[in-house]
């Protein structure tokens, strides 16, 4: 796969970029694949889902996230989010992903709960360490605060 | 009226077309489906806008992008396509090959023609002798 172009500064762009370097030949690249090491200056905008133990839990939640968020999410399980922030958009259309099995990528413009205005992008792409059974996702977002947020 | 879109990319590989990856950005699509096509991972790549209106119910696609090996696919399917609707003529019927006789079977046919001959030719002999009286006294 040719790889990402330096210049390309979007994030969910790099994110599948690498998600697509990882798997290779495969279809799908494995949990372990992901290694922040490789990716130090995504991984703070990234998450890690681990679904091998039934409930989606994060098992990495970016540093950037969990300032914006308010709460290092590591460990947790997504049900516990609240509602209409940047990370549970980001991960709200899980069902599809693990559905259709393929990276997907949403965005658009929200209001979060303490009025901040914002407009994201996110990304959640499936990893597998069998090629047949989801064992996690690999995701991330970033976003812009509008000027005439309430909260900027 | 709302109108929502999404955008498919679609990739080519052994033999057919596989969804690789949605996105609800038109430009972010285009952009992986040229990173994609540049790769030559895949025979070919397409980006597929699908269109749904909540307003009517109604959807629909149309490819928004295709590389130039996917319209070289997409005619040789076409074509493919169009000679398996041709009638194909009928395969010639098979004929019985004749079994040629072995060399033992000719053999024994040839004895036989020949003992025929030969005991006919002694009965015909034995009868025209007792006719004329002549032959070998008894």
């Amino acid at each position: 796969m040719e790889p990402v172009d330096p210049r390309e500064r979007r994030l969910v762009l790099r994110l599948l970029g690498h998600w697509r370097e990882i798997a290779g030949e495969r279809d799908l690249p494995a949990f372990s694949d992901v290694v922040g090491a490789a990716i130090s200056d995504m991984w703070d905008y990234s998450f890690l889902i681990d679904l091998r133990r039934g409930e989606p839990v994060f098992a990495h939640f970016g540093a950037w996230h969990a300032e914006f968020y308010g709460t290092d999410m590591t460990g947790r399980a997504l049900k516990e989010l609240t509602r209409d922030t940047l990370v549970e958009r980001s991960v709200r259309y899980l069902p599809e992903v693990l559905r259709r099995r393929i990276p997907i990528t949403y965005g658009g413009e929200m209001t979060e709960p303490e009025g901040r205005k914002i407009l994201y992008r996110s990304i959640l792409m499936p990893l597998s360490d069998d090629g047949e059974t989801l064992t996690g996702i690999f995701g991330g977002s970033n976003c812009k605060i509008s000027p005439d947020s309430d909260g900027a | 009226m709302s109108l929502l879109k999404v955008f498919e990319i679609h990739t080519y590989r052994n033999g057919s077309w596989k969804i690789d990856s949605v996105f609800d950005d038109r430009d972010l699509a285009l952009m992986e489906a040229d990173r994609i096509d540049r790769s030559n991972r895949y025979s070919a790549v397409r980006v597929v806008e699908e269109t749904f209106d909540e307003e009517t119910e109604r959807g629909g696609t149309r490819t928004i992008f295709r590389s130039t090996k996917s319209e070289r696919i997409n005619a040789a399917n076409q074509a493919r396509q169009q000679q398996g609707l041709k009638v194909a003529a009928p395969p010639p019927p098979i004929k019985p090959k004749k079994k040629k006789p072995t060399i033992s079977r000719q053999l024994i046919i040839g004895t036989v023609v020949l003992a025929v001959i030969l005991i006919g030719g002694m009965v015909l002999l034995e009868f025209i002798n007792s006719l004329t009286g002549v032959g070998p006294r008894r």
